[in-house]
């Protein structure tokens, strides 16, 4: 009798999900009228670069939708005649009318306003209100480009710095830390390859070169289900694929380096190429910075100085309107070396350098749609970052007669092997699913050290020559992941993903479920208020040396017992728009995170793998905050200002695991307030003005502030000091020459001010000893003064 | 080089020096701490005994030091020894009593769970005050294993040593959680020179984590006495689970000391180095039973030590757990000491 009556509450609930399946996807296309599918691209008329994150709207249907990361969208529309508003930032909006009677591709070209007189049409919606999306910001690429910046190198991750909820490191430096996260839980994303290394010149500038750069989106929170592996943020740069139409190319010099970047199409119409390469010239200036500076002057033959280069490069074909290929691809190190050789009557020696870092990646992209509702991306992926240094001696002693060599290399890898293929699938108007897998085959070298030494004397070799170091590590990464972006009303709107990911790694494995929902609701025609909550987690472990952000910081992926960081984060805000004038947002969030990392105290930061595990303390931490963002991308006068208020903590309390004694403490980079405010000015075609205005509260430090009795300098808590606050102001002027009709080319001069009012910010503190007056003195070290910089560019 | 491309490479050369140069200045402290703090050091050891001249039976000694740090941007000062502190102590819900000496003898048992209470105070620095509640320490038998007694030629920093097993005991299985210390001090000597080294090497489970050594020396008929490092050499032991408990350990048989010269001749400078050699002499090693809070401090201590005052370090935080308002610790300790002589060593070997 209990076993039927079970069998019927099996029944029962079995029949009550059939009955919501088929209430939330059946019926809605049983009962609705006749739909049918408009697909197709979104690019710019004379490039034909494919637009990302275009909108398309349909006026009499009050519907909406984008393009994707590709430029390609998918609308489902009922029947009969239809309105459609394609609209992008920067270009002039494109209405359509349409007789929908089956699925139909449209591709679709937009003008650039640049080719317009002075008329802005502007996007009547704005995606920031309409989107379930929340926590990701999309700077065009335009606007990054006026930001003023140090050397006149235009930066895209400083550019992001100047979001609400992003901070940067040391003055000067690359590295992000979103929301309380550090700089190694963000995921950074150039054509969909992960990058480990994005800094030049030990931080100081971007692996990225701004002129192949077409879209940059930086998710700080409530990541799409298709992005996983970081806790922090994920930064998605794309590529320009190159213009199919005509060719193209720009030359720039600035102060610190040149750049030089050609496009144009192969095939015309159906293969592009877009090639950009960028060289410093530090090592040129070196030696003659090198004779200012000293005394006394280089050797002949000597020299010593360092470099760095980078190269991008993508090809794009399209073989019909159904499937593209593109591969691409990038390379960049830096060098730093020397080669001296001193002698006097006694001993001659020679002396070689050389520390090299850099990346290389390398993407192979295929889009295929399959159906006007399903549009496929197939990657193949390989991605490596590698530091090596060489060091050779050889020291000759001329009266004894005895040669001593000592040769050493020491080179750390990380390599990543991606196969990925997801899908984008509207098989309804109101919903629109992403689905797919991938996975990564990871390959870790972490220290690796060979050294060979002689010493020959009296015709006798000793000669001495071993390798040593970590195996190689070997792991895997497996996901998958479904999401779906469902119109449940006009008014509401949810977004549920999920992502599956499992990690091996010595025969352990790591199975995680990862869960993101969003919702939004509309509560206003501009004004919409948005929710959402994810978990995340991440693999690897940055073991890094310092807060800056130094080539020799390894990654190491989890162990059987380091487990996968953890975080759970919530966030909720309004979005508001009044056309035309601005975008304003509020969003506040709250992050819990778990099994962070942190060197135990007193550990030496000359950093060895070396049982690496034992070295390190597992803790917690918190990091919640508010954050305000007006931004105005469109008109004469563009520029956001950014506001954010926020607290971030870490616990180490585990047993054997104690920093600060157990207690909380702030983090080093908990800023209560942070403000951006970059603006940008064009009063005629041929001049930009632009100002940058930061102010952040100083970050944290650990100050030893008690001697003891036997002399040694203690903290008596961890982050017990502040560094004075930070602000700075920037300015830039761009001339444009050469704009006007019949002229060959575009010529533009930048002249840029970095700190104009030269406010000595910190960059770290020292505490000095007066021997005489044994006093000690606190004492802070700044980095830039005021800058100037200049550039110049020439584009045909 | 024109005129011309001479400003040009002017200019550049003082926009890259702009660059890199960087600028020093001093500021002001804006932290929290604005003085310095007393450290307060103290230990409880129960152990009963009767005093004739008193007509009394004491259950335990305590005795404690008080020094004070020095606040980082005060001057300087030479002596840092407190002797003008009021201190006062409490046992469980007594009345506090002051205490003149930094000895005193308890008179009432103490009982495992009692609470003592110790404050210390003085005009100019935050008032101190430390609890620590009696621990469960049981008796301890502390042995040599005579028979595992070996000459080990490369061990130690790969010098002479002699390796043998420590077994111990507990008639009760003390409590775990409590910790267990080894104190290990060697003698060495070479002629008149003498010099004590806190170094001794250990397998596992116990950590030897500390490979430092400070000296007191006499040389040429005059002693020298070094800084003492505030660096016991501590070999923490995780747990004890089984009873009796047996751990290797290593001392050092001879050492060899590199002292490195140079001279200026003729304009050049020469270098050469002289070896000192030490021989064993004898060896103490302490075994304590402790309270937890001790261990914690003894660790950041010893990280500040190991590196922490490096700017290549991460930095330390000096954490007393059971002191409130300043530093040190308030442990309740017994020890349990055996010593090791030349003679012994002879005897051993040849056995």
């Amino acid at each position: 009798m209990v076993n039927l009556r079970q069998l019927y509450y099996a029944k029962m609930i079995m029949f009550m999900r059939i009955v919501f399946v088929a209430i939330c996807f059946v019926l809605p296309l049983v009962l609705s009228a006749k739909h049918y599918t408009i697909c197709g691209y979104v690019t710019d008329s004379l490039s034909s670069e494919s637009l990302l994150s275009a909108t398309i709207y349909s006026t009499n249907h009050h519907r909406g939708t984008a393009t994707n990361s590709y430029g390609f969208y998918s609308f489902t529309l009922p029947e009969g005649e239809c309105q459609l508003q394609f609209s992008y930032v920067g270009y002039s909006t494109q209405t359509c009318t349409l007789n929908l009677s089956s699925d139909t591709i449209f591709n679709i070209r937009l003008s650039s306003n640049n080719l317009l007189s002075e008329v802005e049409v502007l996007s009547e919606r704005k995606q920031g209100v309409e989107t379930s999306q929340m926590s990701a910001i999309e700077l065009p690429i335009n606007f990054i480009k006026g930001i003023p910046s140090i050397g006149g190198e235009l930066d895209i991750v400083k550019a992001m710095q100047l979001l609400p909820g992003v901070q940067s490191g040391s003055e000067g430096q690359v590295g992000l830390y979103v929301r309380g996260g550090g700089p190694d839980e963000n995921l950074i994303l150039f054509d969909e390859v992960p990058l480990y290394n994005i800094s030049h010149m030990l931080g100081l500038f971007s692996v990225f070169n701004a002129d192949i750069v077409k879209n940059v989106t930086l998710y700080k929170g409530n990541f799409p289900a298709k992005y996983g592996g970081r806790l922090s943020s994920v930064l998605d740069i794309r590529q320009k694929d190159g213009n199919m139409q005509e060719y193209h190319g720009s030359l720039s010099v600035g102060l610190l380096s040149a750049k030089v970047n050609l496009e144009g199409p192969i095939w015309k119409n159906h293969t592009s190429f877009n090639i950009s390469a960028r060289r410093t010239y530090f090592d040129w200036l070196f030696p003659l910075v090198y004779q200012i500076g000293s005394s006394e002057s280089m050797n002949p033959g000597d020299y010593m100085g360092y470099a760095f280069w980078d190269v991008n490069a993508k090809i794009t074909h399209r073989f019909s309107d159904y499937d593209r290929l593109s591969a691409s691809f990038y390379m960049g190190d830096d060098n730093m070396y020397s080669d001296i050789e001193t002698s006097d009557e006694d001993y001659q020696v020679k002396s070689k350098n050389n520390w090299m870092w850099g990346n290389l990646l390398a993407a192979l992209n295929w889009n295929h749609i399959y159906s006007p509702q399903l549009f496929s991306v197939a990657s193949l992926s390989y991605s490596r970052y590698r530091f090596s240094l060489g060091v050779d001696m050889n020291e000759y002693d001329i009266m004894e007669a005895i040669d001593t060599r000592y040769k050493m290399n020491y080179h750390s890898n990380i390599e990543d092997i991606i196969a990925r293929y997801s899908f984008d699938y509207v098989p309804h108007p109101n919903h629109h699913v992403e689905f797919g897998g991938q996975y990564a085959f990871h390959i870790f070298t972490p220290a690796v050290m060979s050294a060979y030494g002689h010493v020959i004397e009296e015709g006798q070799k000793d000669v001495m020559d071993t390798t040593y170091g970590n195996a190689p590590i070997y792991t895997h990464e497996a996901s998958l992941f479904i999401q779906d972006d469902w119109d449940i009303c006009r008014r509401l709107k949810l977004n549920v993903g999920l992502r599956g990911s499992l990690y091996a790694i010595d025969n352990k494995v790591y199975p995680n479920l990862e869960p993101r929902i969003g919702l939004r609701l509309l509560l206003l025609r501009d004004l919409s208020f948005k929710a959402s909550y994810q978990y995340i987690s991440q693999y690897v472990h940055l073991l890094s040396s310092s807060n800056l952000m130094l080539p020799i910081d390894l990654w190491m992926p989890v162990t059987r017992t380091m487990p996968p960081m953890t975080n759970h984060q919530v966030a909720a805000g309004f979005f508001y728009s009044i056309p035309n004038i601005a975008d304003f947002s509020v969003e506040g969030y709250y992050k819990s995170m778990n099994n962070l990392i942190e060197y135990k105290e007193g550990v030496s930061l000359i950093t060895s793998t070396d049982n690496w595990t034992e070295k390190i303390n597992l803790g917690r931490g918190w990091s919640y905050g508010v954050e305000f963002l007006v931004q105005r991308t469109v008109g004469k006068f563009t520029g956001l200002i950014g506001y954010t208020w926020s607290r971030t903590e870490r616990k180490f309390d585990r047993e054997g695991m104690l920093i600060n004694g157990g207690k909380k403490f702030p983090a080093r980079y908990d800023r209560t307030h942070d403000l951006s405010v970059s603006l940008q000015y064009r009063p005629t075609k041929l001049i930009d003005l632009s100002a940058t205005f930061i102010y952040g509260t100083g970050a944290c430090g650990t100050l030893a502030t008690q001697i003891m009795p036997d002399g040694f300098a203690v903290a008596t808590s961890r982050n017990n000091y502040r560094l004075p606050d930070y602000h700075r102001l920037d300015l830039g002027i761009n001339f444009h020459f050469d704009r006007r009709k019949g002229r060959y080319g575009e010529h533009l001069l930048s002249v840029g001010f970095y700190n104009i009012y030269n406010h000595q910010n910190p960059f770290y503190l020292y505490v000095e000893y007066d021997y005489g007056t044994k006093k000690r003195t606190l004492n802070q070290v700044s980095l830039f003064p005021i800058l100037p910089s200049i550039s110049y560019s020439f584009k045909f | 080089m024109s005129i011309k491309t001479d400003h040009i490479f002017f200019v550049c050369m003082l926009f890259f020096i702009v660059a890199l140069s960087s600028c020093t200045k001093e500021i002001d402290y804006k932290g929290n701490e604005t003085g310095p703090l007393l450290i307060v050091e103290a230990s409880l050891e129960p152990n009963m005994w009767y005093d004739k001249r008193d007509n009394m039976t004491y259950y335990g000694m305590l005795y404690f030091t008080v020094q004070s740090t020095q606040f980082f941007l005060d001057t300087a000062k030479n002596s840092l020894l407190f002797e003008d502190v009021e201190c006062y102590l409490q046992h469980n819900d007594d009345p506090f009593i002051e205490l003149y000496y930094p000895i005193y003898y308890i008179s009432k048992p103490i009982n495992v769970g009692d609470v003592f209470r110790l404050k210390v105070s003085h005009p100019d620095y935050p008032t101190v005050t430390t609890e620590i509640v009696v621990p469960d320490l049981d008796d301890i038998v502390i042995e040599i294993d005579t028979k595992s007694f070996k000459f080990v030629p490369h061990g130690i920093l790969n010098q002479p040593s002699y390796q043998f097993d420590v077994v111990v005991d507990s008639k009760t299985k003390c409590a775990s959680n409590n910790i267990f210390l080894l104190y290990a001090n060697t003698i060495m000597k070479m002629d008149t020179l003498v010099k004590s080294f806190r170094y001794c090497w250990s397998d596992d489970p116990i950590i030897a984590n500390n490979l430092l050594y400070q000296d007191y020396s006499a040389f040429a008929g005059s002693y020298q006495e070094q800084k003492l490092m505030y660096s016991p050499i501590v070999l923490p032991i995780p747990e004890i689970t089984t009873w009796p408990y047996s751990f290797s350990l290593m001392i050092p048989a001879e050492v060899v000391n590199y002292y490195y010269y140079s001279h200026y001749s003729n304009g050049k400078e020469e270098y050469w180095t002289e070896e000192t050699r030490y021989f064993f002499e004898y060896c103490d090693l302490d075994f304590y039973i402790s309270n937890p809070e001790y261990l914690e401090y003894l660790r950041v201590m010893q990280a500040v030590q190991n590196g922490g005052a490096s700017i290549l370090s991460e930095p330390v935080v000096i954490t007393s757990p059971n002191v409130e308002g300043g530093l040190g610790y308030f442990r309740v300790r017994k020890s349990f000491s055996v010593d090791l002589t030349k003679d012994d060593i002879s005897e051993f070997l040849s056995e």
